[in-house]
């Protein structure tokens, strides 16, 4: 492995305004993270106080080691949706360290809405489950929701039944569940607390029933207190449902770091490391290297020198394929094979690309998706010489890998490209992206084109001309509606990704992420590597 | 003819055996180390070419069995015997049975033993030998109105002392003739009750007395010298606990004074071998005896350190008959050496006596630094026996270097498992009184408020408190993260 | 829950330890310090923060002695969960294990009780159970009533406290 040279002029005005640009972008991702972690209104935090509740935040604290990272998912979900009412969805998950072990945490914020689950909320309890049982990650579930908004039922029971089927699987994969009831666990949602391996619940406030007081006095006539119906000391002592009672939350935490400090903890995969090292160049060039605009090309192997330990790559094939980088790299000292675009994607490239996942695959080794790509090449020569079966090679083989995918949207993510780079539909084991990252069927103007043109034929076999107005208004409308809905922090918010990222946050955030999927071991699959 | 024994028998325990073997091994003699039970896996027992066991009905009787002692003698074949001091050190009984079984005792004849060990009777050879002695009653007072008449013409403040009595029991102060009559009856009944003998006489009390010593060494053909001086005022409870040499406040002309007379006194009472003649030094410099020890004594290593002389291998010289190879003219006495005793005692609490098993044991070592201690890492202090751990001095060219070396020795002294005063003992040598050799045999009463001990600051103990987190297996418990994880810190995106 | 930890006499500190690879993250009383202890010469050095010390440690069970700024120190670490469980109940005051209601009373004020006695009788999650005297001696006080409903911890009986035993003559 060499060093990667860099050709960035930190003192060319291109540099200085991009990395204005993207600083401001951090700046702006920076303040959102916050006002959607920290913000709640004030009568809001006094409520919690009230019912002598601590913060999510708090829990956090006291439930993670201190000195350990915290990688948290999905941070900014719903956004934009459901005009700002749920911040975070309110509902807050991340891979942390709990008494020395990786887990997976889950968390409900209670702070606004009774911690009720909306859609999104759902969906991301689905996706964080889903990222435990393929990284093998044990679960801690802080539990504190009224339960679902039922005014959104439609949406959020289509989904939630998977959280429920997730859990057992995780269950029988050997993957210990840890539940902290804080609060109410009403109707399906008694299930969690009940199909993890632990329960924890605090007297006065925690509960687990089926029907709260109100609803069984409604259904039978009987008065029950909460406590009486499904209160912690009735749990665990009569029903045998949770484990554990405790009087507050810092007791509950306690407890809960003792129960993950009693767990098993289990190897890592087997894989190529090395001790970690910084990049060489200095990361804080990202901003300057990224482009203020998403039509904007960039050299990827400008971004791979200051994500990669010691900024040391061995390129693959270095002159063929040129649209393409692959080669290998150590990220926080584990080895992962690097693909990333420098442009449009040609035959040439996406054959290189696929022999190169081919040989990672053969070795176990995880691969890493950088994005930077508006699509394939178009044209007649290139649909003569093939491109799509070049394309479907590269679709076939990246679909099989048995070793683990990581993506990261640098910047334009489009069309079959994202397909290709390992996008979300592709199951890659965590995809983040990059604030000024874009992500749609195609760019917004390209769209407008076609849609302009088609409505200006339709109008023309009846014998009619469009007006300017009409046209502009058609390339309006279908601009602002791309331009909306390819937007990372729309994106983000449907959870199409695990979270939005700083560039100069990528290294560690791909350390953890590299060290989560290890949890998992890596099967190859037989087979020679053919030479595309 | 004299030669040096083959092998002799150390009759004693703990660091004083350990030292004698070393200036035995040193001298290429085999030594046998007798023990109770409860010093089986004692440091002396271990450095003893042999080692006999001993009984008695209590752990300290053991080693005042005479009789086992001297079979132990015959068994092994040692012609000779160390007392060390203490136990049977000045016992004339044990000396005169060692020599009927044809066993040389390393020490003085019995008659020197027994002269000297009498308080009155040392006192009056003493003035007759040309020793100031402290004005005082020739002899223990009849009754209270001699204790006052007495006390009366050698003027007042007097102190009434018991003739028996050691260790500070039977003393008493008076600054009047009232306070005489009520210290008598005080005195004379607990000098009755502790050690049978209620004879009490009077002496001038001096108030800020040094207790300075001479060391005298004599060979059995008629050389007597000495060897300097030691002062050991810093004493608590009448216990010496620091002793140096030379004296601060003594000069040429004082110490030739005090040493000739020193060796005036050996000289009258047939002394052979090595002995100390303990004084009362007044603050106009005036001396007066008040004991002589015919034993090594426990502060000899200060003499060691600055005239370099072996008094141990001396004493084994002159035991085999050999006149000393040296004579007074040849001994010098160069920079100076302090000697702290280091006790498993609590020193923040009363000075309670502590027991406990030393988890860890690290003595320090460096330039002018001499350590004599008798533990081997992992033993329980005993409450059997002396609570004395070691002896920690330390050489320099100057008061001031010994001090501060010495200090630092005791921050290095490190004794894990019990509690020992060697925060206390380098608190002492840090007052700037003794700094300034202001030293007097009442300073730890009248520093005892400065002495206390200082609470930590707050790092400090924030730094103890984490200390003992990652060093107990009780937390533990936490793993340690995973790498790369580990390494991160607390990042958060 | 943390541990406590109390150096000699002083006040107890609230501690918890992370561990990262060779360093630690030493909470004290809610505020993080990073540092380590390593073998260091034949003892170890601690380092905290900025501060880097040389010191010899001997863990005794929950005692640690460590020799460090030239004199020796003893710790005690105490698990809070452990001396609260060290309590027992009292013999003196029986109180309700959980929420309930008073079913039936058996003694009165100035009874004589010997242990394992029935006091009275309580129902909590519509299961009933005997609250009994845990030693022998005299009902001093019963506090509840019939049909009265308490919480958990409730007192219910009070025995007369055991009188000082008399001194010998």
């Amino acid at each position: 492995m060499h060093r990667l040279e860099t050709h960035v002029d930190p003192n060319a005005p291109g540099y200085r305004a991009f990395y204005q640009h993207n600083k401001e972008l951090s700046a702006e991702l920076r303040e959102t993270l916050r006002k959607a972690r920290h913000d709640r209104p004030q009568k809001a935090l006094d409520r919690l106080a009230e019912q002598q509740k601590l913060t999510v935040r708090e829990r956090l604290d006291l439930l993670l080691d201190h000195g350990a990272p915290f990688l948290e998912l999905m941070p900014l979900a719903a956004n934009r949706h459901y005009d700002g009412e749920a911040p975070q969805a309110l509902l807050v998950t991340g891979i942390g360290v709990v008494s020395g072990r990786e887990v997976m945490v889950i968390a409900n914020d209670s702070s606004l809405k009774g911690g009720a689950w909306y859609p999104i909320t759902t969906r991301k309890i689905v996706r964080a489950l889903q990222v435990a049982l393929e990284n093998r990650l044990p679960v801690v579930h802080m539990l504190d929701s009224g339960g679902a908004n039922l005014h959104l039922q439609d949406e959020i029971y289509s989904v939630a039944g998977h959280i429920f089927q997730q859990q057992c699987h995780l269950s029988a994969q050997g993957i210990p569940q840890l539940a902290v009831v804080f609060g109410y666990c009403t109707a399906g949602a008694a299930y969690t607390p009940t199909l993890c391996d632990q329960t924890i619940m605090v007297r006065e406030r925690g509960a687990i029933f089926l029907a709260g007081p109100p609803l069984v006095k409604a259904a039978t006539g009987e008065e029950n207190t909460t406590e009486e119906l499904g209160g912690a000391d009735m749990h665990t002592t009569v029903s045998g449902v949770a484990d554990y009672a405790v009087d507050s939350e810092a007791e509950a935490l306690a407890l809960a770091r003792d129960v993950v400090g009693v767990w098993a903890r289990r190897d890592k995969a087997d894989s190529d490391r090395r001790a970690p090292e910084d990049p060489f160049h200095d990361p804080d060039q990202l901003y300057g290297i990224i482009p203020d605009d998403i039509k904007k090309q960039f050299e990827m192997r400008e971004v791979i020198a200051r994500v990669v330990d010691g900024s040391l790559f061995h390129e693959f094939k270095p002159g063929y394929g040129d649209t393409m980088v692959c080669g290998w790299a150590f990220i926080w000292g584990m080895k992962v094979g690097i693909l990333g675009n420098n442009g449009v994607i040609y035959s040439e490239a996406a054959n290189k690309a696929t022999t190169f996942m081919q040989l990672c695959d053969r070795d176990g080794i995880p691969l890493l998706f950088l994005h930077n790509v508006t699509g394939f090449m178009v044209g007649r020569e290139y649909e003569r010489r093939g491109i799509t079966k070049d394309g479907a090679k590269m679709l076939m083989v990246q679909a099989n890998v048995t070793v683990p995918k990581l993506s990261v949207l640098c910047h334009a993510s489009q069309g079959a490209g994202n397909y290709a780079m390992a996008g979300r539909t592709w199951d890659p084991r965590f995809v983040y992206a990059w604030p000024n990252s874009r992500s749609s069927i195609m760019g917004p103007e390209q769209a407008a084109d076609v849609l302009t043109q088609v409505r200006v034929a339709g109008l023309k076999r009846r014998g009619e001309e469009p007006s300017p107005d009409e046209v502009s208004t058609i390339k309006s409308e279908v601009t602002a509606y791309f331009e909306s809905t390819y937007h990372s922090y729309y994106l983000t918010s449907d959870l199409r990704d695990d979270g939005l990222i700083d560039p100069i946050d990528t290294r560690n955030t791909l350390g953890m992420s590299l060290s989560a999927v290890l949890n998992a071991p890596i099967v190859r699959a037989p087979g020679g590597v053919l030479r595309i | 003819m004299s030669e040096l024994p083959e092998k002799v028998l150390v009759a004693n325990r703990g660091e004083i055996a350990v030292r004698v073997m070393r200036t035995l091994r040193a001298l290429g003699i085999a030594s046998v180390a007798v023990y109770h039970r409860e010093d089986a896996a004692g440091r002396a027992v271990r450095e003893a070419d042999e080692a006999v066991e001993l009984f008695g009905d209590t752990p300290v009787g053991a080693y005042l069995d005479v009789a086992g002692i001297v079979a132990a003698c015959h068994a092994t074949g040692a012609s000779a015997v160390h007392p060390g001091f203490g136990f049977l050190s000045e016992n004339a009984a044990f000396a005169e049975a060692l020599a009927e079984a044809g066993i040389t005792f390393i020490g003085p004849p019995p008659s020197a033993m027994r002269s000297m060990g009498d308080k009155i009777e040392s006192k009056r050879l003493a003035a007759a030998a040309g020793v100031p002695t402290l004005p005082g009653s020739p002899d223990a007072v009849a009754d209270v109105e001699e204790a006052v008449a007495i006390a009366t013409e050698i003027g007042f403040p007097v102190l009434l002392k018991a003739s028996a009595g050691g260790g500070g029991k039977g003393m008493r102060i008076a600054n009047d003739a009232a306070e005489c009559r009520e210290a008598f009856e005080r005195a004379s009944s607990e000098a009755a009750a502790s050690f049978g003998d209620g004879r009490v006489f009077v002496e001038r009390f001096i108030g800020r007395p040094r207790h300075v010593e001479v060391q005298v060494l004599a060979d059995g053909h008629g050389t007597v010298l000495h060897l300097g001086e030691r002062e050991c005022s810093i004493q608590r409870r009448y216990q010496k606990v620091i002793e140096e040499s030379p004296s601060p406040a003594i000069d040429a002309t004082t110490r030739e004074a005090m040493g000739a007379t020193a060796v005036a006194l050996a000289r009258a009472v047939g002394y052979v071998s090595a002995g100390t003649v303990e004084m009362i030094l007044d603050e106009d410099g005036s001396f007066y005896f008040l004991e002589m020890n015919t034993r090594l004594q426990v502060e000899h290593p200060v003499t060691e350190l600055v005239t370099g002389i072996d008094i141990v291998a001396e004493q084994i010289r002159i035991a085999a008959g050999e006149p000393l190879a040296f004579g007074q003219d040849d001994v010098r006495m160069d920079g100076w050496a302090i000697e702290a005793r280091v006790y498993a005692e609590d020193a923040d609490n009363d000075f309670r006596p502590a027991i406990g098993r030393l988890g860890l044991v690290r003595f320090p070592a460096g330039e002018g630094i001499r350590v004599d201690h008798g533990v081997v890492e992992g033993q329980q202090v005993s409450a059997s026996f002396d609570p004395m751990i070691a002896k920690v001095a330390a050489h320099g060219a100057t008061r001031a270097e010994a001090i501060a070396r010495l200090r630092d020795a005791l921050r290095r002294t490190v004794l894990l498992g019990t509690v020992t005063n060697t925060a206390y003992l380098e608190r002492v040598l840090a007052h700037p009184d003794f700094g300034a050799g202001e030293t007097h045999t009442n300073f730890l009463a009248v520093h005892a408020t400065e002495l206390e001990p200082v609470p930590a600051d707050a790092d400090v103990e924030r730094c103890l408190v984490a200390a003992a987190a990652l060093a107990s297996p009780r937390y533990d418990q936490r793993l340690a993260a995973p790498e790369p994880l580990a390494s991160m810190g607390s990042w958060r995106p | 829950m943390p541990f406590e930890i109390t150096l000699g006499d002083g006040a107890a500190h609230a501690v918890d330890v992370a561990r990262h690879g060779g360093r630690a993250t030493v909470t004290i009383d809610g505020r993080d310090y990073h540092g380590s202890l390593r073998p260091a010469g034949d003892g170890y050095e601690l380092t905290l923060e900025d501060r880097a010390e040389p010191m010899w440690i001997v863990v005794q069970g929950d005692e640690v002695l460590v020799h460090a700024f030239g004199r020796s120190w003893s710790l005690s670490i105490v698990d809070p969960i452990e001396r609260s469980r060290g309590g027992g109940p009292s013999e003196d005051v029986a109180t309700a294990p959980m929420p309930g209601t008073v079913v039936r009373v058996e003694v009165a004020a100035g009874d004589a009780v010997a242990k394992g006695d029935v006091l009275l009788v309580i129902e909590s999650m519509k299961m009933q159970s005997e609250i009994t005297a845990l030693r022998d001696g005299t009902v001093e006080q019963v506090f509840l009533a019939v049909d009265d409903t308490f919480d958990r911890g409730a007192a219910l009986v009070a025995l007369a406290p055991e009188p000082e035993a008399v001194e010998a003559d």
